[in-house]
């Protein structure tokens, strides 16, 4: 077992650390309280960091990326989370478009000249009001009316959904079916409009997330890109079913990943911070209970960040993930709210201050334990792969 | 042993939260985007609260004072924690420098403030922790340097509760002057219209709407008249007051928690997923369960301090231990009732993310975890960790 980085990977990561604390960090805090993000200063940030590897870098180097493996993407993700979390889970969530691109080759001829600009946001549109830990009760529908989908319902705690050029929403296609009945279609704003309103939270304040509005949406009918009960072929050669299932499983490894990255940007803080605050004489640093501190936040960012790896080694191997996925991405979130939590505590009343990053460590890392299925719904999906028991209901 | 409020201190806790569900809870959502509080409407909230006692709780009758018990005291600031934690934060600021006057040697001074901070017509608030001064006062870098009969006041204080919006401040400053001994710490009260000072209010996650300053002394002069006493090298505060505040932070943190809670609960019971109420899953249950031990060992901690106080018995060790859990377990109370409430949780359309904001305060003022912790030990073990 070899737990390095590579040395391109470890070249890589210095690279980036390094642009991230000269370029994002200085602006991260003041602009985060403000608010969403507009689709400008988004597009804006990809096209600034597409040439590190950001947001297309995974596309294959004959769809124009760089063939970037999932670890290497993640080592990318992770980075940007430790400077600005919100805006890193903005990026994610917008370059699932580089996904869309590749579905079909008349997504390709549509939508693939824009990723490589930098210039399509993405977005996944699953939950609803009564839909959330329950996915499968959502009721939004999409009826073929001659050559086109008419989407109807609504769609809530969408991330990136009040800026989206593309929102691939889960829809009943075939009433009755069940989950078999479920597909994917592939909205595009600027032909196919929705409303929205603005959701605002506690944490990852600059990761726009709107509740959506399909009213009589007409979209074309090559757009339902990938049935779950369908088996359809996809220009990644894999079937929609199996896309959906491991998109999950990547989905919780990012997670994840972000979850790391607010842990080592906490760590790092509260290292400093102690090392220089003198109180009763002496450096803080010098207490025990703050070394305790510091001890047990390391050994949770570590221990997440090995899980972390670990689910993204077997992804890169082609191997599926469900446990580890599940295991990382309840274990990482919960832990960075521990770790943000200590770092407030180690900085004392400055730890709560409005001008100082570390307060929103722990506000962005409160909003973790919840979306791409809640702490609890990960341990049952754990439980039910370990103990072939489902405990969901 | 009687675990339950008396009558009496059950029609109070009735009363209170009567006034706060319609008067207070509504404009606690409606604030909190705004931030600090602009001191009429503090000054405006905090007047209707005065009837129930809110504000002086402590200062007998005989004084103008509500002449209430140290646990009524703290049932109504779980109260008012329970609707607007940030509104506890600007009576209890108020508070803590009407029960310093009554309590203090220059009479005059008590005559002359004591009254309009009771009625809630004038702000108060505390100055003590500096830049360099937060856990360790021990060396205030303010200084007032004696001048005849006036002393000039040079230094910062920060997160003063109230301090943009106070009327007067009551400082804590090393003294130097010919009357003075060698680091000798006097308390005095500021009155802003009379001594200039600046105040610069300082954003924060929690506790938004309590408005919390730096303040700048430059030159600012301060009649010596204005003096609660004259200075000492160990200011005259009571063990007794310091333990009282640690009571009032850990029942106010209390109050959060129980919001949190209630809030859950509520949700559990209504919110349907997988064709069930959530309230039925064995792993909502487990966080339902171990909020309502963290509550209700808070409630135990802190009126077990709060009665020992009325009795007047020691409570140094018991007092830091109720702030410590209670704090703490306010923080992880609301931070399950965010999870149980799903992402709703995590939004402003829903109380409870103010509720875990506010309760993050709780750990770091009054004396960090921390510290109480190691005031608890050094109790039981007779051994200092810190010195």
């Amino acid at each position: 077992m070899d737990f390095d980085l590579t040395e391109e990977q470890q070249r890589l990561k210095r690279e980036v650390r390094s642009f991230l604390e000269q370029q994002i960090a200085p602006v991260a805090q003041e602009r985060d309280l403000q608010g969403p993000l507009t689709r400008q200063e988004l597009v804006g940030f990809i096209k600034k960091l597409i040439p590190l590897g950001y947001y297309n870098g995974m596309l294959p180097v004959e769809y124009g990326g760089r063939g970037l493996d999932s670890t290497t993407t993640a080592i990318l993700l992770e980075e940007l989370s430790r400077v600005w979390s919100g805006l890193a889970a903005s990026l994610w969530i917008a370059s699932s478009a580089a996904g869309f691109a590749l579905l079909t080759p008349e997504m390709t001829d549509k939508y693939l000249p824009r990723v490589i600009e930098g210039d399509l946001v993405g977005c996944a549109g699953i939950t609803e009001p009564d839909a959330g830990s329950n996915s499968a009760a959502l009721r939004t529908t999409a009826v073929l009316e001659g050559d086109r989908w008419i989407v109807n319902g609504t769609k809530t705690w969408i991330s990136n959904g009040s800026i989206a050029d593309l929102c691939n929403v889960l829809a009943v296609t075939d009433s009755g079916k069940g989950v078999l009945g479920i597909s994917t279609i592939l909205v595009e704003r600027a032909t196919s409009p929705w409303e929205h309103r603005e959701l605002h939270k506690i944490g990852w304040r600059a990761f726009p997330t709107a509740e959506l509005f399909f009213s009589d949406c007409r979209v074309p009918k090559s757009h339902a890109v990938s049935g779950i009960g369908r088996q359809r072929e996809t220009a990644n050669g894999r079937s929609g079913y199996q896309n959906m299932m491991t998109a999950f499983e990547s989905a919780r490894a990012t997670m994840a990943t972000l979850a790391v990255g607010i842990c080592q940007a906490a760590v790092d803080a509260a290292v400093a911070y102690a090392r220089q605050r003198k109180q009763f004489g002496r450096p803080i640093a010098g207490f025990q209970m703050v070394q305790e501190m510091i001890a047990d936040m390391i050994a949770e960012t570590e221990a997440s960040r090995l899980l972390t790896y670990r689910c993204w080694h077997l992804i890169d191997k082609g191997r599926r993930a469900r446990m580890e996925s599940s295991l990382v991405k309840a274990y990482a979130c919960e832990a960075a709210v521990r770790v943000a939590s200590r770092a407030v505590q180690i900085h004392g009343a400055l730890g709560l201050a409005e001008s100082n990053p570390v307060e929103r460590y722990l506000r962005d890392a409160r909003t973790l334990t919840i979306p791409d299925g809640t702490t609890q719904i990960q341990k049952l999906v754990v439980g039910r792969e370990v103990l072939g028991i489902k405990a969901f209901e | 042993m009687d675990f339950n409020f008396s009558k009496q201190e059950r029609m109070l806790q009735d009363s209170v939260r009567e006034f706060l569900k319609d008067k207070v809870i509504p404009e606690a959502a409606h604030s909190e985007p705004q931030g600090a509080l602009p001191r009429e409407k503090a000054r405006g909230l905090l007047r209707q609260l005065v009837p129930f006692g809110c504000v002086g709780s402590l200062v007998p009758e005989t004084a103008q004072g509500p002449g209430l018990s140290h646990v009524e005291t703290g049932i109504v600031f779980f109260e008012m924690a329970r609707a607007w934690a940030s509104l506890a934060g600007v009576a209890a600021a108020t508070s803590a420098v009407a029960s310093a006057l009554w309590r203090c040697e220059n009479r005059a001074l008590a005559g002359r403030f004591l009254a309009p901070l009771l009625r809630a017509e004038m702000l108060g608030c505390v100055a003590v922790t500096e830049a360099e001064a937060g856990s360790d006062v021990s060396a205030l870098e303010t200084t007032a340097v004696q001048e005849a009969d006036t002393y000039v006041v040079n230094g910062t204080k920060t997160w003063v509760a109230n301090g943009t919006v106070s009327d007067v401040v009551l400082l804590w400053a090393t003294v130097r002057g010919p009357s003075s001994d060698e680091g000798a710490v006097g308390r005095f009260l500021v009155e802003r219209n009379v001594s200039a000072f600046r105040a610069v209010e300082i954003p924060k996650m929690g506790l938004r709407a309590l408005p919390t300053a730096r303040l700048v002394f430059e030159n600012c002069k301060v009649p010596a008249e204005n003096l609660l006493a004259p200075p000492a090298k160990e200011p005259p505060s009571l063990q007794q007051a310091v333990d009282f505040e640690h009571c009032r932070c850990a029942a106010a943190a209390t109050g959060i928690a129980q919001a949190a809670l209630e809030t859950a609960v509520a949700y559990a019971r209504q919110r349907v997923q997988f064709g069930k109420r959530i309230g039925t899953f064995q792993m909502i249950q487990r966080l339902i369960a171990e909020m309502a031990v963290a509550l209700d060992a808070s409630m135990l901690l802190t009126f077990r301090a709060l009665k020992r106080l009325d009795e007047g018995l020691p409570c140094r060790k018991e007092a830091s231990m109720a702030k410590a859990h209670a704090a703490e377990a306010a923080v992880e109370t609301a931070s399950k009732s965010i999870q149980i409430h799903g992402a709703y949780g995590y939004s402003d359309e829903c109380p409870v993310e103010r509720y875990y904001r506010d309760a993050r305060c709780f750990p770091i003022m009054e004396g960090t975890t921390q510290i109480q912790q190691l005031t608890v030990a050094e109790e039981i073990l007779g051994l200092s960790a810190l010195y």
